[in-house]
């Protein structure tokens, strides 16, 4: 406000004073008054709208707790992230759920562009953040920073990769989706990092209750996430790049910006500089988030309609305005040869039988530790719809719900949910997963269907796995100790463990009665809170594999249900 | 940027955090509405956001207790094994010999291993050659055991499961030959010098002992005590006991025809008895399925038998006949479900006094007419000829002659 | 930059536009005391014997093991009215709240054992995800008359409701209705976070002498009751009053079942409660202590309470159990000779309709 003295409209003054004599016009001419109308700009009011959806994103990802969701759509954001419906509708031929509200952001960017980017996308809003709070530059170094560059031409490549990859039936896109890699990051860095320091502040002898209610996951042991420290690690890294290019990760990887860039070709609002005004100060450039050119022959697609060049325009030669995409001014498409189309072409067609073929997580040699989440769909159909965004892992009341790492089910299941029944169970009466799944993987259930009940009685209860016993490591088996803590929690009625009593004489010569655990696997659902709860810590005695569970015919253990027949 | 708000630092982390100074001259009024339109936008979706708070079932997250309440299942409860001593020898292990009566293992005796069961399909392993004639009499499993005393002897069970009563009386005869046939209740059989043979409702049973000895007689004796003492697990079904029991015929003159009887398609599983050792008269026995099949079946046989019978006496349930060129007298009766009647007797008088005795047996003692419910499957009448015996009926139709009829 | 070309490797290389800056008194005095400063503090510190002030010496190791500082519980019994009132109380008739109030009543009512401006902790058993017609966690409805009384009745201070269930905290508290029946009455929740526990130190106790405690909601609580009910369980027969203690321990408690009796003994002498509240209209009769059956639950018509948990666990487990009191569980005799209560009731307990 240096010189905002100034004033801009000249008859400003006049109306000021006519405005005073009615209070409608008293507010008609606040709103046309000088302060307001800066205050109103299209640049303060995305601030806001950045600031509203970010809190938003916080908001939901705080919400996505078993006492808290209410009815609130925590996963609304991936839900309308266009490139999440478009890669599964191609992978799965369908739109699950909620996904069509992707359509609102698509017609969103016809209108007005790349808007999303930087209006709406949380992962954005932290970028440019993060890129302002370490912006030192000044001067040319400003701007030379925000010229196009050939390489932010790669996110489109990438995009085709990932989308040939999703129409053949690996879904890969969660990988760099800015909304999944953002949902999983705040589920498995950041909400831990914040209850541990939350943690050390009650510790320090606050306990009031509004700590409480502050933590991501209130009321619980300390939640781990195994391998949580590379998405760590790659979200550090990729907001890190920020300090060297601007908006790194949005001008260069993003698949959705890629998608977004490629609609935004056919948007009717784009900036439009008046060559006539233009005096080619390129101050344009300070700011320019996108990279796209203002000063020249404004790009479209990489534009994120941030308004910055706007307000940096001494000249006023800049608007958004509904004007046509002559290619003489502007370069509405992607700079992205016909060459690297092929070569990106050719990499996608080449990465689904690489992917595939690792053979980590198929039939042929699956392994009994990849146990999905209770309602997920058969494992071949689960990749074709989880988008690792692990807001069920967020969700997850008992920690059981981990990132899969690499050993689990290689780059193909990678930072999918699997559980670990070594940290925590499955909790008995919880569809928690199951309803923040914004994609199906995990298909929409309730508690009368997982435990097969009611209309539910003829499938019987969803089975996630089956236990079994390490005998030789067992307390009562293996060492004529008394235990049977397994038995103790196991939550079907009758129980899946039964004990065999055995009276024995101990090794020390004095008579024990042994409650010697066995397994009933008709009746087991896998839930792995014996696993959890086993006093053997390591290599638990009682351990729950993924033979048996009902969302695969081809793992089915049993031939028939022996507590069914009459 | 000409002018600097604060002095720069000579090695800046951070972003000064400088106010910017607006550049452009002028903001339009459709900027203005744009912008107080998006914050509306956003006013209503924060407020659609929070309003979708009660917008769930709850009942999806848990469970109506009253879906919990279906009937419980029941687990089998193993008991509590007590401390034994390993040094000292099983003593008290009961081994579950079902089907066999448990009082079989009293006395010392006690079985050398599990009982053994053998299917149609791996017969052969136990009783290779020999399993032939079990698979034609309907054969459906066999159990077998072996009873070990302590000074040696021993007693193999075998308990051949024949499916129908009919079965086993045919095999029981064809396996007798002419050797004696004893009773003890329901039980027939008879004595082999290191054992018994016999049959018990549809079970054929063996007992053969390791030697000619009274260890194994008196075990012999004792087997054949307990299974006759058995509960009517398939008692002979009624026509059976209308001649063996009513009629007092000793059972090598009863027998059974499954299909064709008196050379007629229809007329199925009829049981005859011969009235005399010698001669061919014969008292006849069938239980249709109903009354009315019975009064079916009454009528199809009178019309069959009209060219070479003579009617001699008609009647509504009862009619007599006489041959045409023999001259025996014939006679055919229906009551409630079963029919019967007389064939070939030479002497008229006494074939009438005979069949008066046949129908006072069948009309009011507690072994005819009204069999009522069956009390066992195998003596359910079917429409089509039994199972077990059909699934033979395409070697010959001769081998379906009278199982129960002695050779010699 | 440039040098100046040296005429052999003897002359030494030597810059021309070299000065010489002498260093003054001044400064070279000054970095000798830095310099000896230094050294000699941290020499101190790491030389000095181990009992002078500010030695950080450890010459064993063993002063860098990390100190446990375990807590104790203080006795929170309140002594009867007078010696006639009974030790345990049975309250018929009505709905579970007004049994409850007839046994309290008749223990000589609970103002005399909860003062005004007291912290009150209930202990609800919440152990398990079940709702609560299945017999396996405290009935919500005596949790909140209970809560409602302590406030309103009793005008305590603050009511809390705490307990470490095996199942998710969250949910169990959730699903089990004990969470909305303690705010609804006014009270609040503590649930179990990893830090909530400190070491406590029972003494006497044989297993948990020193083992980690369900600590922050016990900070200034001045009466403690417990509020459970009976259940049968796999391992030792029967969970009433004591054992409902358990749900109070942290760390890897799933070893005690190797001991199970000595456990609950122990137990019974590391909490004095105040008052202990045994729930006797729904008992879980078989496939304890999860139960999850309706069919396992049997109606009864009793609310107890006590000032002797041990007398009126022996009444509960041969009068609602409805067991063989020759079968009694071991834990109940140990618990008497750790001197925690007296197992015959018999004159002690009196019932009201």
């Amino acid at each position: 406000m240096s010189n905002g003295d100034e004033p801009l409209l000249p008859l400003d003054a006049v109306k000021a004073a006519e405005a005073r004599a009615n209070p409608l016009r008293r507010l008609a001419g606040l709103l046309t008054s000088q302060r307001v109308r800066k205050l109103l700009r299209l640049t303060r009011v995305r601030i806001v709208s950045q600031a509203f959806f970010f809190s938003a994103f916080l908001f939901f990802c705080w919400a996505t707790w078993t006492t808290r969701m209410e009815g609130y759509p925590v996963s609304r954001i991936l839900e309308f992230d266009p490139l999440v419906m478009i890669s599964t509708m191609l992978s799965t031929g369908y739109v699950y759920r909620y996904l069509g509200w992707g359509l609102l952001v698509i017609a969103l960017t016809l209108l007005f562009g790349r808007v999303f980017c930087n209006w709406i996308c949380p992962y954005g809003t932290l970028h440019q953040f993060i890129g302002w709070v370490f912006d030192i530059y000044k001067g040319k170094q400003s701007f030379e920073r925000n010229r196009y560059r050939d390489l932010y031409h790669f996110k489109y490549g990438l995009l085709i990769v990932f989308l040939i990859m999703s129409w053949m039936g690996a879904l890969q896109i969660g990988l760099l989706d800015p909304i999944c890699l953002m949902y999983r990051s705040v589920a498995t860095v950041f909400a831990p990092a914040a209850d541990m320091a939350l943690s050390e502040v009650q510790n320090a002898g606050v306990h009031a209750a509004w700590l409480d209610n502050l933590k991501f996951a209130p009321g619980v042991p300390r939640r781990v996430f195994v391998g949580s420290f590379w998405i760590g690690v790659l979200i550090t890294a990729l907001v890190g790049a920020n300090v060297v290019i601007p908006r790194f990760f949005c001008r260069v990887l993003c698949p959705l910006g890629a998608l977004l860039g490629a609609i935004s070709r056919f948007s009717l609002f784009r900036i439009n500089r008046d060559v006539h005004a233009c005096t080619d100060c390129n101050l344009c450039l300070t700011r320019c988030e996108g990279a796209a050119d203002p000063q020249g022959a404004v790009r479209v697609s990489e534009c994120f309609s941030c308004m910055n060049c706007i307000d940096d325009c001494p000249e006023d030669a800049l608007s958004f305005s509904m004007v046509g995409l002559d290619t003489k001014q502007v370069k509405p498409a992607p700079e992205l040869g016909r060459r690297r189309l092929v070569f990106s072409g050719i990499l996608g067609v080449l990465a689904y039988p690489f992917i595939k073929n690792h053979g980590t997580n198929t039939d042929e040699n699956f392994k009994g530790a990849l146990m999905r989440p209770p309602g997920s769909v058969e494992e071949h159909e689960f990749l074709e719809k989880c988008i690792k965004c692990d807001q069920c892992i967020n969700a997850c009341p008992t920690n059981v719900l981990q990132p899969a790492t690499w050993e689990e089910g290689g780059l193909e299941s990678l930072w999918t949910p699997v559980m670990n029944f070594d940290i925590a169970h499955c909790q008995l009466k919880c569809n928690a997963c199951s309803e923040v799944c914004p994609t199906g993987a995990i298909k929409k259930i309730t508690v009368e269907e997982k435990m097969g009940r009611g209309e539910f009685e003829e499938a019987g209860p969803i089975v996630l796995g089956t236990a079994f016993f390490d005998r030789g490591r067992c307390l009562p088996h293996a060492m004529e100790i008394p235990c049977v803590v397994c038995e103790e929690v196991c939550p079907t009625s009758p129980k899946a463990i039964q004990t065999e009593d055995v009276e024995v004489k101990d090794a020390f010569g004095k008579l024990v009665v042994l409650n010697k655990p066995y397994m009933v696997p008709d009746l087991c659902i896998g839930c792995g809170l014996c696993q959890a709860e086993c006093p053997v810590k390591d290599e638990r005695a009682v351990y729950v594999t993924a033979v048996g569970e009902s969302r695969s015919r081809d793992r089915r253990l049993l031939l028939k249900d022996r507590s069914r027949e009459s | 940027m000409a002018k600097k708000v604060r002095p720069r630092r000579k090695n800046p982390v951070f972003n000064d955090f400088g106010r910017r100074k607006l550049l452009r001259k002028s903001i339009p009024t459709v900027e203005i509405g744009a912008s107080l339109a998006c914050l509306a936008f956003l006013v209503v979706a924060g407020g659609w956001t929070l309003s979708q708070r009660d917008n769930y079932d709850p009942g999806e997250r848990d469970l109506d207790i009253a879906l919990l309440d279906t009937e419980p299942k029941q687990l089998y409860t193993r008991p509590l094994a007590r401390w034994r001593d390993p040094s000292q020898p099983i003593a008290e292990t009961r081994l579950d010999i079902a089907p066999f009566p448990d009082e079989l293992v009293e006395g010392g005796w006690a079985p050398a291993s599990r009982v053994q069961t053998f299917t149609n399909d791996n017969l052969y392993e136990k009783i290779n050659g020999q399993a032939e004639q079990y698979v034609k009499f309907g054969f459906r499993e066999l159990s077998f055991l072996i009873l070990e005393e302590p000074s040696g002897e021993s007693v193999d069970l075998f308990l051949y499961d024949q499916a129908r009563f009919e079965n086993a009386l045919g095999l029981f005869a064809e396996q007798r030959g002419s050797k004696p046939l004893l009773t003890r209740g329901d039980l027939l059989y008879t004595p082999t010098g290191i054992g018994a043979i016999g049959m018990l409702g549809h079970h054929v049973f063996h007992l053969i002992g390791s030697g000619a000895n009274d260890v194994v007689m008196s075990k012999t004796e004792q087997v054949l005590d307990s299974l006759s003492g058995l509960a009517e697990a398939s008692p002979a079904p009624a026509p059976f006991k209308v001649l063996t029991q009513g009629l007092g015929l000793p059972l090598d003159r009863v027998h059974y025809t499954p299909i064709n009887a008196f050379q007629l398609g229809f007329a199925q599983r009829f049981w005859f008895g011969r009235t005399t050792d010698e001669g061919t008269s014969r008292v006849f026995v069938h239980w249709a399925e109903s009354d009315d099949a019975a009064s079916t079946m009454f009528q199809k046989l009178h019309d069959a038998q009209q060219g070479e019978l003579e009617l001699v006496t008609p009647g509504e349930s009862e009619r007599h006949y006489r041959h045409a060129f023999l001259g025996t007298h014939y006679a055919l009766g229906v009551a409630g479900p079963l029919v019967y009647g007389l064939e070939d007797h030479p002497d008229p008088d006494q074939a009438v006094t005979e069949v008066a005795r046949l129908k006072e047996i069948v009309t009011t003692s507690e072994l005819g007419v009204r069999p009522g419910v069956p009390s066992s499957p195998s003596v359910v009448p079917t429409p089509a000829p039994p199972a077990p015996v059909a699934s033979q009926s395409d070697e010959s139709e001769g081998d379906y002659g009278d199982y129960g009829e002695e050779e010699g | 930059m440039s040098r100046e070309p040296t005429d052999g490797p003897d002359k030494p290389i030597q810059h021309p536009e070299y000065e010489k800056s002498p260093m003054d008194r001044r400064t070279f005095l000054r970095r000798i005391a830095s310099a000896t400063g230094l050294v000699g503090t941290t020499g101190y510190l790491s030389l000095a014997p181990e009992d002078w002030p500010f030695s950080l010496k450890d010459r064993t190791g063993l002063r860098s093991i990390p100190k446990i500082r375990p807590f104790r519980l203080t006795d929170f019994q309140v002594a009867k009215p007078s010696p006639s009132h009974p030790d345990v109380a049975v309250g018929r008739g009505g709905s579970p709240t007004e049994m409850l109030r007839k046994a309290l009543d008749t223990l000589g009512g609970l103002q005399h054992y909860v003062k005004p401006g007291d912290i009150v902790l209930v202990k609800p058993n919440a152990a398990f995800d079940r709702a609560p017609a299945l017999g396996a966690t405290t009935q919500p409805e005596l949790l909140e008359g209970l809560v409602r009384m302590l406030l309103v009745d009793c005008r305590a201070q603050e009511v809390r409701v705490a307990d470490n269930p095996i199942e998710s905290p969250p949910d169990c508290f959730e699903k089990t209705g004990i969470r909305r029946a303690a705010e609804k009455g006014g009270g609040r929740v503590y649930l179990p976070d990893s830090n909530a526990f400190k070491v406590l130190n029972t003494p006497g106790a044989k297993l948990i002498e020193n083992w980690p405690f369900f600590h922050r909601p016990f900070l200034n609580v001045d009466k403690v009751i417990g509020l459970t009910l009976v259940k049968d369980h796999n391992l030792c027969h029967a969970s009433m009053g004591i054992k409902n203690w358990y749900g109070l321990l942290g760390g890897v408690r799933n070893q005690f079942h190797q001991d199970i009796n000595e456990i609950i003994s122990d137990l019974a002498i590391m909490m004095k409660p105040t008052l202990t509240v045994l729930d006797g209209t729904r008992i879980l009769m078989r496939n304890g202590p999860t139960g999850g059956d309706p069919s396992d639950v049997a109606p009864g018509d009793a609310v107890l309470a006590a000032v002797d948990p041990v007398a009126q666990d022996c009444w509960a487990f041969e009068h609602l159990l409805r067991r063989d009191p020759n079968d009694q569980p071991e834990y109940l005799a140990m618990a008497e000779e750790k001197g925690s209560g007296q197992r015959d009731w018999r004159g002690r307990l009196q019932e009201v309709t």
